[in-house]
């Protein structure tokens, strides 16, 4: 029986859908993503679960019980909003006590669970200031310290991290998820980062357009994307347009322009329209040919830190293929190179496929 | 330097037009005003003597028909400005949740009055306010009274009249800070498990508390030191600092008192203001930016 479940919710504004016939279930103590473009629906999703919007359609259940049409302040959710929504005029610990005081926990009682929670998210020396004295990061703890006092059965985060910095966030990533796990609270966070759903989540639910495009673990997302809208959003590849020549068990080969090649895929027909995608860390470069190779040129390279990432012209068109990086630079800009890559980095989906 | 001094100068000296116009229209009226306030006034002969004696001052703080007056004026003062808070800052706070075209629509109802005349405005209030006006009508038709009723020259009527005349000050006051508030506080505070009533007491409220704190000292200011609705509803019979100075000054021809009594007027409000600010601003600094 899973913890929280939507069905077929719907969410309509005017005529607009915003929220297209989504369902999900989510285990105790699990942590999901609602990952998708701007506008996808995310939010809104969020919302509903929350109590601050009203399904069009469908139903949402917490531990069995249907709160569909629950109120918001009956539901007990812990929410952190994209903004904070720090109460201002109200100091750190103010805003972190003031849902037990809803509660109507007794004062002894809350002074040490809101002491308890500041030091759980290392706050406690800044509890007497005011959130305008307090720096992105601080201030997003204290969001989250105050949806976690109140011990919620759920966790809801809107994009919790959107605000911070690129180094600050990877941080915050890591603690948040440390948390999460020792608390074992259930959590659903909204993102639009990539890479920080891959990072935190134990499913990641890939929204387009209003409906889920996929529910998967974080590596099958990444290795068995089932469209190309997905493998394009999931991290970087490249993609190419290609008609299938010979179905094969688990795969197909295709062809792409005059190269053919095969690849792992699934509902795939001959002749039809495929989408393949190649994943720049699933390519290989090298000087020499070797078999299942193309030639190609270096026309650009960008050095990362721990890799390189080189634009590469070839037969297959303009590809991204990252190199580990071992030093030394292994190819300029110019370089005559080799492609390489195994079956099992080529992914075919159909083309237009339906999703899920 | 050719041109006027070092570079730092040059506001100065760019403005100084405006600040000579200024000195002019307020100042040199303000001094005279001083100035004659400290002369005496001789009613055999109706003429002023160009004495220098704290007479004036010393009437105003020891006749109590003046202590009457001014207790009269702050007291109507304070009750319109509570009134205009508690009347304005909900209607601000519904005007602010409506949706267009609504909001544009009661947003131009609301501040369409502040592009009338006070006289005229007040004059429509005369008309409902006498004893077959409207409101005594239509009081009877229900019963609730069996006489006519004269809301005219009374306290109610002149504090009715200034609420309908101040209140779009407050609310565009509390309108400003509205602007501010984050509407997903409002979210937070529900989801914590807060009531709507509780939300709009513990969350909603203090936040626009700057609005109405400054919203009512607008109010307050131009309560004390209204004339013309003052002078129309409650008229000879009951006079505020204003109408009392303008009545020693035309009816009188007390000049010196009149400015004595314009004189304490501003220097009470003036106290009354900055003390009120002072007061507001040690308290919300440490909040809001
Ligand atoms: N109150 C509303 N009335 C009309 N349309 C709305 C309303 N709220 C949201 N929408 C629309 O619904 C769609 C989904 O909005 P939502 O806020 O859920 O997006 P999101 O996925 O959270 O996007 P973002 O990543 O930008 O926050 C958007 O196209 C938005 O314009
Ligand atoms: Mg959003």
């Amino acid at each position: 029986m899973s913890f929280v479940r939507l069905e077929n919710v719907t969410k309509r504004f005017d005529r607009f859908t915003a929220v297209d016939d989504l369902s999900l279930s989510i285990e105790k103590g699990e942590f999901v993503s609602l990952l998708g473009p701007s506008g996808c629906g995310k939010t809104t999703t969020l919302q509903m679960i929350a109590g601050l919007q009203d399904p069009t359609a469908g139903r949402i259940h917490l531990d069995g019980e249907d709160i569909t049409h629950k109120k918001p302040n009956q539901r007990g959710l812990g929410i952190v909003f994209q903004s904070y929504a720090l109460f201002p005029h109200m100091t750190v610990e103010e805003n972190v006590s003031f849902g037990l005081e809803m509660r109507r926990v007794d004062r002894g009682e809350r002074e040490q669970r809101v002491r308890r929670s500041l030091e759980q998210v290392q706050l406690d020396s800044l509890a007497k200031r005011y959130p305008k004295d307090l720096s992105g990061g601080q201030r997003q703890r204290v969001a989250l310290a105050r949806a976690l006092v109140i011990q919620p059965p759920v966790l809801l985060l809107d994009e919790p991290l959107s605000n911070l910095d690129a180094k600050l966030r990877e941080d915050m990533q890591l603690e948040l998820r440390v948390l999460q796990q020792q608390l074992g609270v259930t959590t659903i966070l909204v993102t639009h980062d990539q890479a920080e759903a891959l990072s935190m989540s134990d499913r990641i639910v890939v929204m387009n357009e209003g409906r889920a495009v996929q529910i998967d673990a974080p590596l099958t997302m990444y290795e068995r994307p089932e469209t190309a809208f997905v493998s394009n959003f999931v991290g970087k590849t490249n993609l190419l347009q290609g008609v299938v020549t010979a179905v094969e068990e688990d795969g197909a080969t295709v062809r792409v322009g005059e190269q053919s090649l095969s690849g792992e895929g699934r509902g795939l027909s001959d002749g039809a329209a495929v989408t393949v995608s190649l994943r720049p860390e699933k390519l290989r470069l090298s000087a020499q040919a070797e078999d299942q190779s193309i030639p190609g040129q270096v026309s650009a390279g960008i050095f990362l830190g721990n890799h390189w990432l080189y634009q590469i012209d070839s037969a297959l068109g303009t590809l991204l293929v990252s190199e580990a990086n071992r030093g030394t630079p292994p190819f300029a800009r110019g370089d005559p190179v080799h492609i390489h890559w195994v079956r099992e980095g080529v992914r075919l989906m159909p083309e237009g496929a339906p999703r899920g | 330097m050719a041109e006027g001094g070092s570079p730092g100068s040059r506001p100065y000296w760019l403005s100084a037009p405006g600040l000579v116009l200024f000195a002019t229209l307020l100042g040199v009226p303000l001094f005279t005003t001083l100035m004659l306030s400290f002369y005496s006034f001789d009613y055999a002969t109706g003429g002023i003597q160009t004495d220098f004696t704290p007479a004036n001052y010393l009437e105003i703080f020891q006749d109590s028909y003046f202590h009457l007056i001014f207790g009269r004026t702050f007291g109507v003062a304070l009750l319109v400005t509570l009134i205009c808070a508690l009347i304005g800052a909900p209607e601000a706070y519904i005007l602010a949740r409506m949706r267009n075209p609504w909001k544009s629509l009661f947003l131009l109802v609301i501040l369409g009055p502040l592009l009338i005349s006070v006289i005229v405005r007040t004059l429509g209030w005369a008309l409902l306010l006498g004893s077959k006006g409207a409101i005594s009508e239509g009081l009877q038709m229900l019963g609730i009274i069996s006489d006519p009723i004269s809301l005219m020259f009374t306290t109610t009527g002149m504090v009715i009249a200034l609420v309908h005349v101040l209140v779009p000050f407050m609310v565009l006051s509390v309108w400003a800070s509205l602007q501010k508030l984050d509407l997903q506080t409002e979210d937070a505070a529900l989801t914590l498990g807060a009531s709507r009533f509780t939300v709009l007491r513990r969350v909603v409220l203090p936040q626009i508390m700057p609005g109405i704190l400054s919203g009512s000292l607008i109010v307050f200011a131009l309560t004390a030191s209204a004339f013309a609705t003052p002078s129309i509803i409650g008229g000879r019979r009951l006079k505020v600092v204003a109408t009392t100075a303008y009545d020693e000054y035309l009816s009188t021809l007390n000049w010196p008192l009149g400015a004595a009594i314009a004189v304490v007027l501003l220097v009470a409000n003036v106290i009354a203001i900055t003390s009120y600010n002072r007061m507001v601003e040690r308290r919300y600094a440490k909040i809001f930016e």
